[in-house]
């Protein structure tokens, strides 16, 4: 298949409707084209291809807005041409070829121009907006250009949306079938819907357009499953973290503040990988747009509210928020009084979420200590990265606003099986050399492999 | 062993550029998309393209080297081992071999180290055997650090993902073991050439039966081979002394040598192949598709190779707007007008607004600006307020309305109905009508009435 075979689809819309919007969350590129909450942002036609075996099999062609199409529709409506009756294609034609016109409308000339040279059209509206005579006279250029017509609804998902008068004004045009897609956040199998839909309007492209889908569908559940098992090795990593330190509080102390970093630094790295995943990235945002600033967020990982924020039940065990205090003194009446108070001190004032470890006999006859990370921050850990996925996977990469992560609509008890969880995690902590990201033996990758599936059953992830 | 290269080279540039950056890889990029479609393939070659940019090539020799010249040592050391074992076994030819004593010193080790190994080959978690164990702590000695280290690593890493580490660690086993077996079988070739021996066994309690069976048993295997092997008759006169009689003592070496080869060197041979041939196997089969995060990213990085962004043309000119036209003060007359575009929230206000104040039915098509135009004319007000929603994104259809209204009156003025915040378009107003001379828009309604008042 050449570039001559692919399908073409121009994408159209009035002003500000957000197509290439659309079009950034379609072809997965933050940076495709310029967008601006203004009329004219896009002044040409950007192509962008979707490639299947290496060839490019459907074109997007990203167009600039209709703005005047009032003015645009009277003028080809009074075109007349001796002795002949125009029809649509006829009037488009002409327009085409005035070039007093085409420099009136510039834009709406290259608009048309693109479209009759595709298979199909996308016509995006804003829901939000009212339906306007402007639009109905769009939607008239548009039929006289000849194309199936495929409507877009963008911005569904806002409050102010009002899809059905668009759907009605569609069905007077003879146009039944469309798709709902907010560019922002959209359906989490998108792709496969527009192009299963476009299928149902260009029956002559339907095999590609059927294999695009069912290739949309396979990058899709590959990057959930690279990005589960990224979060994977991050957790059998930190889990596995033990340090061995002498008996003293300072040691003790700068011990657990360096391991902290580490498990943080690991964290970060881990959200760095996942944003890169899914085609994001944490520096195109400022700090108030996602909960991840610097691939790092900002509830940090051992503070209490960390918990809450991860939606976690952490019932009995050890330590959930200030009962981690409690436990850190327990623990701490079989060290030596200065070490006791210390922690007992340190759990008053911030979460420690680092367990003193029953050590083995060697670092009790030495007089050390061996800390590891508690099991609450890892459940903390697993969920936080679950829950990027899930955001991830829901946002469309036209979105410009905060990741809703606190949104507890879609609440759902616990984020993953604890129990399961734990188990693994208790099998990583017999490996301290696992930590070393140097280590990939085979009992690891199984550990690892568990805890994929483990994640994979998540409900955050169902759809 | 057809893969290893490629999936070694992969593995080192994947460790590079997972821990540091990506490489500089736009044109190996192009390349490899333009010969191959197939993911493995992709990223093989993408990594073979990248790899002398790193350096990879020496170190990946370097790798290569040092554990073959740890093997060559490891094997010269079997080798001295093995002749000394088999001198010693054999000891000095002034008293007689005792042929059992001497098979034990050079068989017993290596074959229960071989047992061993077969016992934990049936275990799940194989190691592959000591010696290979000990030759991996070494080479890890030598190249963990340094920058072969990294080399090092991938190569460790590619042999526990293809599962190949317990058959590498084994294939050095064997051989370093036939080796050692060679060694001693030279030993004692040479030995028995060289040196005169009388051979005999021993015994306080056990009966000559025992000796003589065990002997015959021993040699069955060798027979099978072709050694020549001692007959019962012969067993029984070397009983606990030495027989100096040339055919028994031919008997007695090739007995020796035979059992050294078929139950010692064979076995281990065997073993050493068998290891081998799953070791390559390990090696050869085609991996599945990487399917991990870095090869998802490395994916996505082809295809924007492909995508090559194609435009119709230069971008259009951004909008160069005429000043708006107003009718001269002369010509107006001392009425008001008011006019909504695109929205009928006017209507709903028309209580607030004076009678003096002419409502026109609001603009949003041909036919009602066409209507408004005509009213306007024989109007011709002196203020004309312009009524649009804040939500409206102010497009030339709007604008190009606006400027055929004003040539009508002697003043308007924009009124924005206010919007809520994610779709309030306020400033993209401003500008739009800064660009056309109207000055400010109106944002409330009561200045907007006392704007109507206004005399002049």
């Amino acid at each position: 298949m050449t570039e001559a075979d692919a399908i073409r689809i121009a994408i159209v819309g009035h002003t500000n409707t957000g197509k290439t919007s659309l079009l950034r969350t379609l072809t997965r590129d933050r940076t495709f084209g310029k967008v601006a909450d203004s009329a004219g942002t896009t002044r040409h036609v950007q192509a962008a291809s979707v490639t299947l075996e290496n060839r490019d099999a459907l074109i997007w062609f990203d167009t600039p807005g209709l703005e005047d199409s009032i003015a645009l529709y009277d003028w080809a409506a009074q075109l007349t041409a001796p002795g002949q009756r125009l029809d649509g294609p006829d009037r488009i034609v002409q327009f085409l070829q005035d070039p007093q016109a085409s420099q009136r409308f510039e834009q709406e000339h290259r608009v048309l121009a693109q479209i009759i040279q595709s298979d199909a059209v996308l016509y995006v509206v804003d829901v939000r907006d009212a339906v306007l005579p402007k639009h109905r006279d769009e939607l008239h250029l548009l039929q006289w250009c000849a194309k199936p017509v495929l409507p877009v609804l963008n911005f569904t998902a806002s409050e102010q949306a009002h899809a059905q008068p668009w759907i009605e004004t569609f069905a007077r045009q003879g146009i039944h079938i469309y798709v709902a897609f907010d560019s922002v956040s959209p359906p989490s199998d998108g792709e496969q819907l527009l192009f299963d839909t476009l299928a149902q309007v260009l029956a002559q492209a339907r095999p590609t357009l059927q294999a695009l889908s069912q290739q949309a569908a396979k990058a899709k559940s590959e990057r959930r499953a690279a990005a589960l098992e990224r979060i994977a090795q991050l957790c059998v990593r930190v889990a596995a973290m033990t340090v061995t330190v002498a008996n003293d509080p300072q040691t003790v102390m700068a011990a657990q503040q360096e391991q902290q970093a580490r498990v943080r630094h690991l964290e970060r790295r881990c959200v760095t990988d996942l944003l890169a995943l899914y085609a994001f990235a944490p520096d195109d945002y400022t700090a108030s747009e996602l909960p991840v600033t610097d691939g790092r967020w900002q509830t940090d990982l051992f503070s209490k509210e960390a918990i809450t924020e991860a939606g976690l039940s952490v019932g009995k065990g050890a330590a959930v928020g200030a009962v981690a205090g409690v436990a850190i003194d327990v623990f701490s009446a079989g060290l030596t009084l200065g070490t006791g108070t210390l922690l007992g001190a340190a759990a008053g004032s911030i979460w420690q979420g680092v367990d003193r470890w029953g050590s083995g006999i060697k670092a009790k006859l030495l007089g050390q200590e061996a800390f590891r990370v508690g099991d609450d921050v890892l459940q903390v850990l697993a969920a936080r990265q679950l829950r990027l996925i899930q955001a991830l996977e829901r946002r469309g990469h036209a979105a410009s606003n905060r990741v809703n992560t606190q949104d507890k609509s879609g609440e759902v008890g616990e984020p993953f099986d604890q129990k399961a969880f734990l188990r693994i995690m208790a099998v990583a902590r017999l490996h301290p050399s696992w930590s070393d990201s140097t280590s990939t033996t085979r009992t690891q990758q199984t550990a690892v492999l568990a805890l994929h599936q483990c994640l994979a059953a998540s409900p955050l992830l169902a759809n | 062993m057809r893969y290893l290269d490629d999936a070694w080279r992969y593995e080192l540039v994947r460790l590079n550029e997972s821990e540091s950056t990506w490489l500089n890889d736009t044109l190996a990029n192009r390349e490899v998309v333009q010969q191959t479609d197939n993911r493995l393939p992709q990223l093989w070659r993408r990594a073979q393209l990248l790899a002398p940019g790193l350096g990879a090539v020496t170190t990946m020799q370097n790798v290569t080297s040092t554990l073959k010249a740890s093997a060559m040592i490891l094997g010269l050391l079997a080798i001295v081992l093995g002749l000394s074992a088999g001198l010693a076994a054999l000891g000095d030819s002034a008293e007689p071999v005792n042929v059992i004593w001497a098979l034990l010193a050079v068989l017993l080790v290596p074959t229960l180290s071989l047992l061993l190994w077969i016992v934990s080959c049936l275990l799940p978690q194989a190691k592959g055997g000591w010696l290979g164990q000990g030759w991996e702590w070494v080479a890890n000695r030598w190249l963990s650090r340094g920058k072969a280290a990294r080399a090092w690593r991938a190569w460790l890493n590619v042999a526990e993902e293809r599962q190949a580490t317990k058959w590498w660690l084994a294939v050095v086993t064997h051989s370093f073991w036939v080796a050692t077996l060679a060694g001693a079988l030279l030993a004692l070739l040479v030995a028995f050439s060289l040196r005169h021996y009388t051979f005999m066994w021993q015994t306080t309690w056990l009966e000559a039966a025992v000796f003589v069976e065990l002997a015959q048993a021993i040699s069955v295997f060798p027979a099978w081979l072709g050694f020549n092997v001692p007959e019962a008759q012969t067993i029984l006169m070397s009983g606990n002394q030495a027989v100096d009689q040339s055919t028994i003592r031919t008997q007695w070496a090739h007995w020796l040598v035979g059992a050294v080869f078929a139950w010692g060197l064979l076995p281990r041979l065997i073993a050493l192949i068998v290891s081998a041939y799953f070791l390559q196997r390990c090696y050869a089969s085609v991996q599945p598709q990487p399917k991990d995060a870095y090869a998802l990213l490395v994916q996505e990085r082809l295809q924007k190779a492909l995508k090559a962004i194609s435009v119709d043309g230069p971008p259009g000119q951004l909008d160069q707007w005429p000043q708006a036209v107003f009718l001269s003060p002369k010509k107006c007359r001392d009425t008001r007008a008011a006019v909504a575009l695109e929205t009928a929230w006017l209507e709903a206000r028309r209580a607030s607004l004076t009678d003096a104040v002419h409502v026109l039915a609001p603009i949003d098509d041909r036919v009602s600006r066409q209507e408004a135009l005509v009213q306007l004319q024989s109007l011709a007000p002196s203020h004309l307020l312009i009524v649009v929603d804040a939500q409206q994104t102010p497009d030339r259809g709007l604008l190009n309305t606006i400027l055929a209204l004003t040539p009508h009156t002697g003043r308007a003025r924009v009124y924005l109905k206010p919007a809520d915040g994610a779709r309030n378009r306020t400033v993209q107003w401003q500008d739009k009508l800064q660009a056309i001379g109207l000055g400010k828009p109106l944002l409330d309604w009561p200045s907007a009435l006392e704007w109507m008042k206004l005399h002049d």
